[in-house]
């Protein structure tokens, strides 16, 4: 009850006069006007033009709803947004518990060992998802791949990642969760630091047990920390772009085709008009919308609405 | 409403994201049209008008060269009125660079473009005819299929730069002698290519190269197709699949075999385009364009002196027929060009006009690419050291009269092709099997998609 009035009166608090409204308008403006010639009027620009089979130069006619419905009914944008789902199913809980564990594990290091672990965790971070897959590349290589090289020590025959469904999708994940692994346990680090000493060593005086402190204490308190990861990683997910285009270019048999490979396609294919393509990022952009929708709905955080 | 409203700014951020991951990133490069009018170092009274040229960077000596055209045509006496600007872009950043430059209407006065593309380009309407700024002794000097890759309703849309075959077998005569194999006698036949593989694998060498699963096996096997089967995955007025006959399942089913006899690598060891893994000794043939030979001369020269070319081996042996599409480059006018005059006057000097200096083109490449005017060719011919070249002679003799021009329908049918040969090779499926399931999914695309009334 306290709370609530606390808001209340915080909100009475807001500036009301029209000199304060003007302050505030201009203040917003510049972000406003960058938002809008970056983001909205493209925006805008993409949604009119997926309606007709726009093509730069020629006569551009409306088609109404034809180019999403060719999108929609194309079977390798549906594989692709299969393989998408499939990414996000594993690279989200995965990384999550990763970054969760380890979090815990840097959290109790210390001196110039813990600097150097968390520097080192950080680092694959600032490598480009391109460079990381050549990275790979190296390492996974058919021929001369320092993987297959161990295999041959060992008398095993060669491993073909990029020909076996199984392997190719391991590898894509492989890359992408060592890339984000530094971030990830950074940002849990640093929600795990923000909670208060006090609650756990209450809990303790109450005879709370580790499982029951990770429970009733770290989770709730990182709910913020969970749907920042959650959001980044299911939008990153679905976005999966660079890496399996390097590594397996879709394959095979279109495993690892992303819907951004995809869209990637038919905008360099020239048999197809500009509208299909703006038509399928316009379909994509609603699916990470809803996606990250429902992800806020699922982790609802009382502390995140406030804050 | 506070849901609703992390609804809407959900949405908003992943509009942000989509966008911040759908505008690629700018390729370098800095040369743009300037409009401004130069004047003529050698009279005053006349202006050169600016002729913006996009050339794409394939080879270090392919840059070269063109670099060198480009300014002996500026730098020639009888070229009063056209300053050509030409700039050179990576293949990689082309896309992204060609359409952002259309969408803001400052794409090049003329270009190069493969053949694939000229058609839908000018069905598009991005590109404009080419008659009126060639002569027309230029037109009639092309070969005659040709021509009817460049052709679009009457008119023509490119002039030819060159033609090369896509399949080409390439193998090692040195390693065909120490397996006990006739180096002047290469395989002809698909069994005969199985077995020379089989003896010329070891523990480093693999017997065979091919395409990979994907893209490459999309394109780089519409020759197979073609000498397998008669025709190619599409009947001739689009409407209906045709890779359920008995050629489609023999070509399928050689190609399981290539990997069930273990003669190729079960991964490929580089893109279908690259000759590295053949030149660095890993590969004993190879399956490339013939453009592999420029890469051979330039970066293996070594391994260049002890390889010969041959036909790709057909099912019974018959080498008189269609065992390759042919590809190529050609020079384009956009349909904005602000002096089409002008690029059509370099398109005539560089391709058109002097056998020479054509014919010079063709030497620096190695007769790696063949020309597609006649005369050129004869020029060539008549030249000792071009005669002499055995690759050039059973390219251009053997492969390149017998070669279809590459296929304009959809690219999703090309892939229908490569999802048969996977759902064979790598997912157990029977031939017959995986190409029905492949005609399905063509005749649903055609249907999809209203392709018969896309043919250009």
């Amino acid at each position: 009850m306290g709370s609530k009035g606390a808001k209340k009166t915080t909100r009475n608090r807001l500036p009301t006069s029209k000199a304060d409204h003007i302050t505030a308008y201009l203040m917003i403006l510049p972000a406003f006007a960058i938002l809008a010639v970056f983001v909205l009027y493209p925006l805008y620009m993409a949604v009119t033009k997926s309606f007709t089979n726009w093509s730069f130069y020629g006569e551009t006619q409306f088609v109404g709803f034809e180019n999403y419905r060719q999108v929609i009914r194309n079977a390798y944008f549906q594989k692709s947004l299969v393989n998408s789902l499939k990414f996000v199913l594993i690279l989200v809980p995965s990384q999550i518990f990763l970054a969760f564990l380890f979090a815990h594990a840097v959290k109790k290091l210390t001196g110039g060992f813990g600097t150097f672990v968390k520097v080192s965790i950080y680092v694959p971070t600032v490598i480009a998802g391109v460079v990381a897959s050549v990275i790979f590349i190296f390492i996974l290589d058919y021929r001369a791949g320092l993987v297959n090289q161990m295999l041959k020590v060992f008398g095993l025959p060669r491993m073909a990642y990029a020909n076996n469904p199984l392997l190719a999708t391991i590898a894509v994940c492989l890359v992408v969760i060592w890339l984000g692994f530094g971030y990830n346990t950074l940002v849990f680090y640093a929600g795990l630091l923000n909670i208060p000493k006090e609650y756990y060593e209450a809990a303790q005086v109450d005879g709370a047990n580790a499982f029951e402190q990770l429970i009733k204490i770290t989770l709730p308190s990182l709910k913020n920390i969970f749907v920042l990861v959650s959001i980044n990683l299911v939008t990153g997910s679905l976005q999966l772009y660079d890496i399996p285009y390097m590594l397996t270019g879709g394959g095979p048999a279109q495993t690892t085709q992303t819907p951004m490979i995809y869209l990637l396609n038919n905008f360099r294919d020239m048999s197809k008009n500009m509208g299909l393509t703006l038509s399928g990022a316009i379909l994509m952009m609603i699916i990470i919308g809803l996606c990250s929708s429902v992800v806020f709905r699922i982790i609802s955080s009382e502390k995140s609405m406030d804050a | 409403m506070r849901k609703k409203r992390l609804s809407i700014l959900a949405l908003v951020l992943a509009a942000m994201f989509v966008f911040s991951a759908c505008g690629g990133t700018s390729p370098s490069g800095t040369s743009t049209p300037t409009d401004s009018s130069k004047p003529d170092t050698g009279d005053p009274s006349v202006t050169k008008k600016d002729v913006v040229l996009w050339n794409r960077i394939f080879e270090e000596w392919n840059q070269e060269y063109f670099q060198r055209m480009g300014e002996e045509f500026n730098a020639d006496p009888n070229n009063k009125t056209v300053n050509l600007i030409q700039e050179f872009v990576p293949g990689d950043a082309w896309d992204e660079k060609m359409k952002s430059a259309q969408a803001a209407g400052t794409a090049p006065d003329t270009y190069v473009q493969n053949y694939g593309n000229v058609i839908w380009g000018a069905a598009q309407g991005l590109l404009q005819p080419l008659d009126d700024y060639v002569p027309q002794d230029a037109w009639d000097d092309l070969m005659d299929n040709v021509k009817e890759f460049v052709s679009y309703k009457g008119k023509y849309y490119a002039y030819p730069q060159l033609v090369e075959p896509a399949i080409v077998l390439f193998y090692r005569a040195d390693l065909f002698e120490q397996a006990g194999l006739d180096p002047n006698k290469p395989p002809k036949t698909w069994d005969e290519l199985i077995e020379y593989a089989k003896k010329l694998t070891t523990d480093d060498v693999f017997g065979l190269g091919i395409p990979g699963f994907g893209p490459n096996v999309g394109w780089a096997t519409w020759g197979w197709q073609l000498q397998a089967a008669g025709h190619l995955a599409l009947s001739d007025d689009w409407t209906k699949a045709t890779v359920t006959d008995q050629g489609y399942v023999d070509f399928v089913n050689f190609w399981k075999r290539l990997y069930d006899e273990k003669v190729v690598p079960e991964q490929p060891l580089s893109d279908y385009t690259e000759m590295l893994p053949y030149g660095q000794g890993a590969l004993a043939m190879k399956l490339c364009g013939s453009w592999g030979l420029g890469q051979l001369a330039n970066d293996y020269p070594e391994i260049l002196e002890v390889t010969k070319v041959a036909v790709a081996p057909t099912k019974d042996g018959k080498q008189d027929r269609t065992t390759s599409t042919v590809g190529g480059w050609t020079y384009v006018l956009d349909a904005k060009a602000r002096n089409p005059e002008g690029a059509g006057e370099y398109i005539y000097w560089l391709l058109g006009s002097d056998q020479k200096r054509c014919a010079d083109f063709f030497k620096v490449a190695g007769y790696s690419k063949y020309p597609p005017r006649k005369s050129v060719n004869d020029y060539i011919m008549a030249d000792p050291e071009a005669s002499k070249n055995e690759s050039m002679k059973i390219i251009s003799e053997k492969i390149v009269p017998y070669a279809a021009a590459e296929p304009l329908y959809a690219w999703e049918i090309s892939m229908e092709i490569n999802a048969a040969l996977e759902n064979v090779i790598l997912n157990g499926m029977s031939a017959e099997e995986a190409l029905k399931l492949a005609e399905q999914n063509i005749n649903k695309f055609i249907e999809d998609n209203d392709v018969p009334s896309k043919k250009p």
